[in-house]
């Protein structure tokens, strides 16, 4: 019998906000039934942050932390789809994830079956040029935030999100339920090319929804007769794509409440649509041989405290356990079901599994992990920690007690130079040829300010990735830099208590662990098996 | 692998390095990049036959770093008819360190 995969990736699925994962008020049951029909991974980070890097270590099998951020798939890269060529396996792609298309970016590399869905974020310029009938962007924002948000930020924000926010409007103006939104039709589509493919042959589909990822416009924000089911009374405006920055002073803690609720409202409606198609799995026949994957990359600040440590959105490269922590669950014939493992898991973890179902073995360059020993329960544990972080600016050690940030500068900028240094400092080559052109009536937005500025640095050479994170000063003391910081994972799960000067030992302990094994990872090269 | 290699001091630096072609690696030993750049070293070593390799403990020679100029471990100086001919800081892989020390002969 031939074996398939299918790997479910919902951008911005934060792990505590499923069922399954512990929330007790959202609802995702269709996510919690398949739990209980698999193996949950309490324990999963990210490595590499956020979406971009996470695709790379997905697909690629290898930690990226030491090598690449926000950038283009390499030659030396070796995909999934890569190492099923020229075997009796086809490949699909079926995603609405901007990211993985920005210019050469070439994460569809190898797929035989590319379907891309146009809209979501990174590429709501699809619909820039469309008429927009009776919709504002200025209704989806308080107007306090629009009229303090750019001095607070201390740069120009205001007028070029009110502009993504009308493309995000062209394309919704015609929605009129659930069943118009992205994740309805990456879901359909997915099935649809489970419908026609070939049963004599293995296939992996990698279905990549962008939903529940921001903007949070669930059915409450343009239905009348659907009410938020989780802040049903909230009066103000629905701030679907809320500013990225600092909250303090730019949001009330109603606001902030009232967005996450939305959050929420995506995060049930995605399950829905998750729950559908895994109907259809079952209903093709296709579950008795096919095991299904279902990963994030991220989830997302939302507010104060726990809930995003006083941001909102991927304002910064701080990779706390909001955003780093993701939920990965694993179905398969032959698998247990109902089953919970505490073991580290990370994100380059995936592709490893992928090819090991598959029949195609591990390849060697990869660094992660096939999960299916630790499913099966043949081993406990595949490692004693998870690394995460931001490439050039933090790296994050997980150990079952504790968790560790390293930061790799000594200070960050403004919210502009950090969002920059995360999005757009690589994008000076792959993007160039943007700007070689000019592109009639084009519509400023924060994507084309980046790429503006990635292409000035490109031309100067400018770069800030410097050896001094792979180096000490020779007169350097040994302590733990000030600014590094250690949180007891029993006690303070997300991070809220820096315990750092109190357990000095501990905290050098980890840096060192973290600083060898990241040194360890960066000397066995991008992509080479030397 | 500090005992695969010859540990400079002042005394001996200036005489190792003035007639022969190598390798020297400036490192401290609590450094974790120092200890992975080390087996790194090792690992391309057979591949360069001709290839002497030495190090140099920061800490205990100061003035080796004074007279080098280096100021940060771990730095690899390559030394060809007694002078630096290629160097470079940091962690590296093994592709990386052959062609830091093929490109000392350009």
């Amino acid at each position: 019998m031939t074996r398939n995969v299918v790997v479910v990736m919902l951008d911005t699925l934060q792990f505590n906000y499923l069922g399954c994962y512990g929330n007790s008020w959202i609802r995702t049951p269709h996510i919690d039934r398949f739990s209980k029909q698999g193996v949950l991974f309490e324990n999963a980070y990210t490595e590499g942050l956020p979406t971009i890097p996470c695709r790379r270590a997905m697909f690629t099998g290898r930690y990226t932390l030491p090598f690449k951020g926000w950038s283009e798939l390499d030659t030396d890269d070796t995909t999934i789809a890569d190492l099923c060529w020229g075997r009796p396996i086809e490949t699909a792609l079926i995603h609405d994830s901007g990211p993985m298309r920005l210019p050469k970016f070439g994460y569809a590399r190898g797929f035989d079956n590319v379907h891309f869905i146009h809209g979501h974020e990174t590429d709501h310029q699809y619909y820039a040029q469309d008429k927009l009938f009776g919709l504002r962007a200025e209704d989806y924002f308080e107007d306090h935030v629009m009229q303090s948000a750019d001095a607070l930020l201390g740069e120009r924000v205001v007028r070029p999100l009110l502009n993504q926010v009308e493309c995000h409007l062209k394309e919704r103006q015609y929605w009129k339920s659930d069943d118009d939104q992205h994740v309805s039709k990456v879901m359909k589509a997915a099935s649809r090319y489970l419908e026609g493919v070939d049963r004599n042959k293995s296939f992996f589909l990698w279905v990549d929804s962008f939903d529940p990822h921001e903007p949070w416009d669930p059915p409450s924000v343009y239905d009348p007769a659907t009410p938020c089911p989780y802040d049903p009374d909230y009066t103000g405006k629905d701030m679907f794509l809320p500013i990225q920055g600092h909250v303090k002073d730019l949001y009330t803690e109603p606001e902030l409440h009232h967005i996450r609720m939305l959050y929420a409202e995506k995060v049930t409606m995605v399950d829905k649509w998750f729950g559908w198609f895994m109907d259809r799995l079952r209903a093709l026949g296709l579950e008795e041989n096919t095991l299904v994957l279902l990963v994030s990359d991220h989830g997302c600040p939302m507010g104060n405290g726990e809930h995003g440590h006083g941001i909102m959105r991927k304002c910064r490269p701080w990779p706390y356990e909001e955003l780093a922590h993701i939920p990965v669950i694993m179905r398969g014939p032959g698998l247990p079901t109902g089953t919970r493992v505490r073991g580290f898991v990370q994100s380059c973890d995936v592709a490893p599994t992928v090819v090991d179902w598959l029949g195609i073995g591990v390849h060697p360059s990869m660094q992660g992990k096939t999960l299916l020993p630790l499913a099966k329960g043949d081993v406990e544990t595949l490692r004693d920690f998870a690394i995460a972080g931001y490439f050039r600016y933090s790296w994050s050690i997980i150990t079952e007690e504790w968790s560790f940030i390293h930061w790799l500068r000594d200070e960050e900028k403004t919210v502009g130079d950090a969002r920059f240094g995360i999005y757009g400092r690589d994008l000076g080559r792959s993007t160039a040829h943007l700007l070689q052109t000019s592109k009639v009536n084009e519509v400023e937005d924060r994507d084309t300010a980046f790429y503006t500025r990635a292409y000035e640095e490109y031309k100067k050479g400018a770069t800030l990735d410097g050896d001094d994170q792979w180096t000490c000063t020779a007169a350097s003391s040994g302590e733990v830099p000030p600014r590094d910081e250690l949180y007891d994972r029993r006690t303070d799960p997300f991070q809220l208590r820096n315990v750092a000067a109190d357990n000095p030992v501990i905290a050098r302990e980890l840096l060192d662990k973290l600083s060898l094994f990241m040194a360890e990872v960066r000397a066995s090269g991008s992509g080479e098996t030397f | 692998m500090l005992e695969n290699i010859t540990v400079l001091t002042a005394e001996t630096f200036q005489s190792y390095t003035a007639n022969r072609f190598c390798l020297v690696l400036v490192f401290r030993r609590q450094c974790p990049h120092c200890r992975v750049l080390m087996a790194v070293v090792d690992k391309c070593r057979p591949l360069c036959p001709d290839l002497a390799v030495a190090g140099v403990d920061a800490d205990d020679s100061p003035g080796i770093l004074a007279s080098t100029g280096v100021t940060r471990v771990p730095t690899v100086l390559i030394y060809r008819d007694g002078g630096v001919s290629a160097s470079r800081s940091g962690v590296m892989n093994a592709s990386e360190l052959l062609a830091l020390i093929a490109s000392s002969s350009a």
